[in-house]
């Protein structure tokens, strides 16, 4: 298995590559002034300004060079100076990929958790009514538009009840986070914060993600549920599970041991793409909740044209892909022994 | 699935979902709850939405969601007695200065550092001294003596001298960045036709001798630390001189101070190195050190500024009767870029934030919480007893929408914005707008009203030329165009257009785009009004109305692609001057692009160059008032809004003021308290 890792993995620099002369080449399509656009703010008072900025940034040369100058840049640790983060792109993926994969960890477990339970209570009781509010359930959260069920939890538990709060700190709290006495050894704050033992930035780092956690997890649930039930439906009309069933092993067993694993296959496969879905952050939930993740870099650097923040998003998008595949693949031979990763 | 891991995904989860709940019922967040609040009956406050000062407000619009209502807990009591929190939109670019360009900067910097002179409280035109305790101006205007302040000391304890304010002038022109401010303070010293210090001072005057033209940079602002005096030395008379040194790009700078930061030395050999960096490689980029009443706290860019008071800000006396003195009243400022609508709402319902920036078709959601309603002189009148805002309503704004028509459109590599390219039902000739019969019928053709009232509640004013209302040259009595479709059809028919076949424009009729920025609606309604009743004067006349991301809009603008747009304006300073320019002037921002008739445009050049050269007041108003009526006669644009500004804040919020020169986009927190 080690082998098929380290094949696996090899393929990563190629992958990229091809991710970076992809976007060079759509890159192309656009004008210079319309790449320029990302360094004024409305139309230059002279217009010889926009020239000056093209030839600044080297904008109007032939492609090969500026796709060799920016791999020379990359090759040695630079990604460039993103224009819509105001730092570099380094350290913008150094400060929201923290954000993004604390906000991701904390809606992924429990969508899966939730998720693949509820799945197989209502495969399990097939048709009753655990089945039926399961669906319906699941159905009302897939048909919620993300923002619209965030404005309304935003509105209901922050502008109403006050316990929840959008942003990701409030402002006593980040006044702390940002001063020499705390140290951020991840960049994710609940977790920061009890590395640094402050209790009471936690809880207050719960209360700021709970609400975009929430509405990611409650749109996603329904995935998961649909899935893990219609493969679990599948999976306990087998043979075999007849066989476990005929052989008089209890029900509790037949399921947990011998069903629910082989059902698990296809949650992992959703689940790993989900994964990567939350990981390249969430840009409508993000944007309601002002939680400053990749998401709302992305989206903000693809309205800009900001090519340079563009490229760096995409590599970290592309690794991401094929590292969640990865981990898909290897957990598939755990959960099927059949499967062997050669 | 195992049991061990059956039960440690149970642990996970109940310890999820305990957590969460733990976190729900932890009491109240540690915000600061102080059981007083003196309703103030006097008070005013400013938010900052981001466009780029003195350039066309193109990007707009950010947010897009619907927001559903609800009731807030109604905020009684002042939160963070000690912070104030404004919930805006916008990204500064830069905190140099000399760089910065975009009010979302302006908004920092005027808290930060300070100029010579600033606007005395809500005057436009009027200034008072700030770093400067008064000035001499020569009597034929070309030399201006500042007397400096001392005794002032920067952030980093620091004393100001005069050459400070000195050094910062020279560095600002030399440092010139493309596409930034500094052409404002080039154009006195260099001369009305210089755009840029590389192309049009150190190439064009100075034959591309860098040192010489620093040398000249030099000479232009000259500094005496004996007598505490700074001596700008202009080309010509120029009359916004003052109106220019009060904007951000003249703040003054520490000059040792910047060269710790590694910027330039002074030395005019070393000049070009420091010309036109990239806002990161700026040595100010995103560090401060002025003598204003805040300092910079931190940025986290993306998310927030803050600022801390600067408790030994060197200001004893008000600048103005009543105004502020000593240490500023609030001890921090934390300026929240916050894109989406909805957020920034729920955050001033919480009461969390002291002031909200609010985009016009939000307004009907915030009315609601008023509870008093002020104008710009700050007479309020309580609205409703339950409410918990203030709210200020028909402020001036210093912005303008326009729609502009090209004379000559650039159809190279074909151009579908003209349709056919011809006159035959299908299209218009790419000099379509040089006939000034089409021109004015468009401008008959545009219902003002239904505009202003469906758009802007009401709450804007026609605009009559570049010249806007508040400016010298500006008569509100003056002659315009107004709505009306006979009018309109008549100067259709007498249009000199003619199809290839000799049948008038009116028998044929027309295709054209109308091109807007993406996002922008506001300037797509004047579009579909337009294009409405354009169909109504004759079925054949199509106008189609198209989005287009600013991006692509800057390439056509530029490229002179498109026959009519629209775009608007803010100024960069408080002066007609910055208004005939882009608008009438070849070269201008905006005019350079149109192709007017070249007779026309050599008069209104010159009209325009007496204008700024003379410091006499009464000569100057004469000139642009002739402008703003050959802006009339010849129909050169379609003049559509000067919108009026709101202004929302909590009813703790004390000592807001408007200041058209601010706008709602900055706002002075130091005239603040709660």
């Amino acid at each position: 298995m080690i082998n098929y890792i380290i094949r696996r993995l090899l393929i990563l620099p190629l992958v990229l590559f091809g991710l970076s002369i992809m976007i060079f080449g759509m890159l192309q399509a656009l004008d210079p002034i319309e790449r320029a656009a990302l360094y004024v703010t409305s139309v230059p008072k002279n217009p010889a300004a926009l020239q000056q900025i093209i030839q600044k940034y080297g904008l109007n040369k032939p492609i090969y060079v500026q796709y060799w100058n920016w791999l020379v840049r990359i090759l040695h640790g630079n990604l460039g100076w993103s224009k819509t983060a105001q730092m570099p792109v380094l350290q913008a993926i150094k400060i929201y990929f923290p954000a993004t994969l604390e906000l991701a960890l904390w809606s992924f477990i429990p969508i899966i958790v939730i998720g693949t339970w509820l799945g197989i209570q209502a495969a399990i009781h097939h048709d009753k009514f655990i089945d039926q509010a399961a669906r319906v359930f699941s159905i009302i959260g897939y048909s919620f538009p993300t923002f619209v069920f965030g404005l309304l939890v935003l509105m209901l538990f922050y502008a109403k009840l006050q316990w929840f709060f959008p942003g990701r700190l409030s402002n006593w709290a980040s006044a702390i986070v940002y001063s020499d006495a705390f140290h951020q050894y991840t960049g994710m704050m609940t977790f920061d914060a009890l590395l640094n033992f402050r209790f009471n930035i936690f809880v207050d780092a719960i209360r700021h993600i709970f609400l975009p956690a929430l509405t990611l997890a409650y749109v996603d649930w329904a995935l998961i549920l649909r899935v893990a039930r219609s493969s679990m439906l599948e999976v306990i009309q087998q043979d075999y599970v007849r066989t476990a069933r005929a052989k008089g092993l209890p029900e509790r067993q037949v399921i947990n041991h011998h069903a629910r694993p082989n059902a698990m296959i296809p949650v992992a496969t959703i689940g790993g793409l989900l994964l990567v879905g939350l990981l390249n952050g969430v840009v409508i939930t993000e944007t309601v909740f002002n939680y400053h993740g990749m998401g709302l870099f992305a989206a903000t650097a693809a309205l800009n044209f900001d090519a340079v923040s563009i490229l760096g998003i995409a590599l970290l998008a592309g690794a991401l892909l094929v590292v969640a595949n990865l981990i898909v693949d290897v957990l598939y031979s755990y959960l099927d022994p059949r499967i062997r990763l050669k | 699935m195992s049991k061990p891991i059956r039960k440690s995904f149970l642990i996970i989860s109940m310890m999820v979902a305990l957590s969460m709940i733990a976190a729900a019922c932890g009491g109240p967040a540690a915000t600061t709850t102080v059981p007083t609040s003196p309703p103030p009956t006097q008070a005013p406050a400013t938010q900052a939405p981001t466009t780029a000062p003195g350039q066309p407000t193109s990007t707009t619009a950010p947010e897009s969601t619907a927001t559903p209502q609800a009731t807030a807990a109604p905020p009684s009591q002042v939160k963070n007695p000690n912070t104030f929190i404004d919930a805006t939109i916008g990204e500064p670019e830069s905190l140099d200065p000399a760089f910065a360009y975009d009010t979302a900067s302006g908004n920092i910097l005027i808290n930060v550092y300070q100029t010579l002179l600033f606007p005395n409280k809500e005057s436009a035109t009027e200034f008072v001294p700030m770093l400067a305790t008064s000035w001499d101006i020569s009597s034929d205007g070309m030399t201006y003596t500042f007397h400096i302040r001392q005794g002032v000391k920067f952030q980093d304890g620091q004393d100001l001298t005069p050459q400070d304010v000195a050094y910062s002038f020279w560095r600002g022109m030399i440092q010139d960045r493309a596409g930034g401010p500094q052409w404002i303070m080039l154009q006195p010293f260099f001369g009305l036709d210089v755009q840029s210090f590389e192309g049009d001072v150190v190439q064009k005057q100075f034959n591309g001798d860098w040192t010489k033209a620093a040398q000249a940079v030099e000479q232009a602002v000259t500094y005496d630390n004996t007598n505490w005096t700074v001596t700008l030395h202009l080309k010509q008379p120029y009359g916004p001189m003052l109106q220019l040194l009060s904007g951000t790009w003249a703040s003054i700078v520490s000059m040792p101070w910047v060269i710790q930061q590694g910027g330039w030395d002074g030395k005019p050999e070393d000049a070009q190195k420091f010309h036109d960096p990239a806002a990161e490689q700026d040595e100010l980029f995103k560090v401060m050190n002025g003598t204003g009443p805040y300092k910079l706290d931190q940025w986290l860019p993306g998310q927030e500024i803050d600022l801390v008071r600067n408790d030994s800000y060197w200001q004893t006396d008000p600048l103005w009767d009543g105004g502020p003195s000593g240490p500023a009243q609030i001890q921090r400022i934390v300026v929240q870029d916050i894109s989406e609508w909805g957020t920034r709402f729920a955050e001033f319902q919480t009461g969390d934030a002291d002031m909200v920036y609010v985009d016009t078709q939000y307004d009907s959601q915030v009315d609601p919480m008023v509870k008093e309603t002020c104008d710009a002189q700050v007479n309020c009148t309580e609205t409703n007893h339950t409410g918990t805002a203030r709210l200020f309503k028909g402020l001036p704004s210093v912005t303008a929408t326009t729609i502009f028509f090209n004379q000559q459109v650039n159809t190279t590599g074909g151009n579908n914005r003209l349709g056919s390219g011809q006159i035959d039902g299908n299209g218009i000739p790419a000099d379509f707008f040089s006939d000034i019969n089409v021109r004015q019928a468009f401008n008959y053709c545009f219902d003002w009203n239904t505009y202003i009232q469906q758009v802007f509640n009401g709450e804007a004013v026609q605009a009559l030329g570049p010249i806007i209302q508040g400016e010298l040259g500006y008569d509100p009595n003056q002659a315009a165009y107004s709505f009306d479709l006979t009018k309109c059809a008549d100067a259709f028919k007498a249009s000199t257009w003619k199809s290839a076949d000799g049948k008038s424009l009116w028998d044929t009729g027309f295709y054209l785009q109308y091109t807007y920025n993406v996002g922008n609606d506001q300037r797509k309604s004047a579009g579909d009004i337009l294009a409405a009743d354009l169909l109504k004067v004759n079925p054949k006349f199509h106008m189609e109305v198209v989005g287009e991301p600013f991006a692509l809009e800057l390439k056509d603008i530029v490229g002179s692609r498109m026959p009519i747009y629209m775009l608007g304006w803010l100024e960069d300073y408080h002066d007609p001057q910055d208004w005939v320019v882009p608008f009438l002037a070849s070269g201008g921002t905006y005019s350079g692009f149109q192709h007017f008739p070249a007779d026309l445009q050599t008069q209104m050049d010159q009209l325009i160059t007496q204008a700024v050269s003379t410091s006499d007041t009464q000569a100057r108003a004469k000139i642009y008032a002739q402008l703003q009526n050959l802006s009339y006669e010849n129909a050169l644009d379609l003049w559509v809004v000067q919108p009026q500004d709101r202004h929302y804040e909590q009813t703790w919020v004390k000592g807001w003021y408007y200041n058209p020169i601010f706008g709602n986009a900055m706002t002075y927190y130091y005239s603040l308290s709660k």
